[in-house]
């Protein structure tokens, strides 16, 4: 597998939508690659980050309460 | 068949804990605080009414998003906005080769090699640049994001959800990423992360 084989298999791969020797072929590449590595673990880290930045919404409050006098309601 | 107090606890206990993460879907769905609210409450009506239809042992978390993500396409979709169409790339410049994302554009920007991308992601970009980037992508390629990077839902799950086929999953959200990245770049160049100069090696 080269450089721009892997780079098609990216988000693939971050998102573990592969079989099992596909991932072999990537991590082997990624094993003596080091711009590749450097690249994919960026990617990676903008995903977490995309992740937790959407996960720190507060919830606001009163939204529990409506929720559960809805179901009082039903 | 009606909810009996057993059933109304088995809600209680399984589906009302995903409240905080299903609002933060709806925030980004919506875009607006009101809309996410009324349309989280809207879904929990609707779980709780059909919850005798739910099959204990299936994943009620996808069910519950499944309901969200319905919700909100049949309901809500028409009311709100689309998001200001930023001037971007053509899409030949990023459908395909590893150039032109986020990553080059930082690594070919930055004087300092100590500044490399991962750290200029780590100390400059903020979470409030992230969310508003993606509020910035239009609507068929923020749904698959959000339930890919930020709901962390399978391929298969997505396409049930949106029926849609898992190809049109995946190339959406290579797309959608490549996009969001463009945003991200313009916001960094805009408020002086970066210099839009490119520097390259020596």
């Amino acid at each position: 597998m080269n450089c721009d084989e892997s780079f098609e298999m990216l988000y693939q791969f971050l998102d573990k939508d592969m079989d099992g020797n596909m991932l072999q072929q990537v991590e082997l590449h990624l094993k003596f690659c080091r711009p590749c590595w450097d690249r994919f673990e960026f990617e990676k880290k903008l995903k977490e980050r995309f992740r937790s930045s959407c996960h720190k919404e507060p919830c606001p409050d009163g939204l529990l309460k409506r929720v559960k006098d809805l179901l009082d309601k039903y | 068949m009606t909810n009996t107090v057993e059933s109304r606890q088995l809600f209680e206990k399984e589906a009302v804990p995903h409240l905080q993460e299903l609002y933060a879907s709806a925030m980004r769905m919506t875009r607006n605080r009101e809309s996410a609210e009324d349309l989280v409450s809207e879904v929990y009506s609707r779980a709780w009414k059909s919850f005798h239809q739910f099959q204990p042992g299936t994943n009620l978390r996808a069910w519950l998003y499944r309901i969200l993500t319905n919700t909100y396409i049949n309901h809500y979709r028409h009311k709100q906005r689309e998001p200001i169409l930023l001037e971007l790339d053509k899409p030949d410049d990023t459908e395909n080769g590893a150039g032109g994302g986020l990553y080059d554009r930082l690594a070919a920007s930055s004087e300092d090699p100590s500044e490399n991308p991962e750290r200029v992601l780590a100390n400059h970009i903020l979470d409030s640049d992230l969310t508003k980037a993606i509020d910035h992508l239009p609507e068929e390629f923020r749904m698959v994001v959000l339930l890919c990077d930020v709901q962390n839902f399978s391929y298969q799950d997505i396409a049930n959800m949106l029926e849609i086929p898992i190809g049109t999953v995946r190339s959406r959200l290579w797309r959608g990423r490549r996009l969001l990245q463009q945003i991200l770049w313009k916001q960094a160049v805009e408020t002086g992360i970066v210099s839009s100069q490119e520097h390259p090696p020596a």
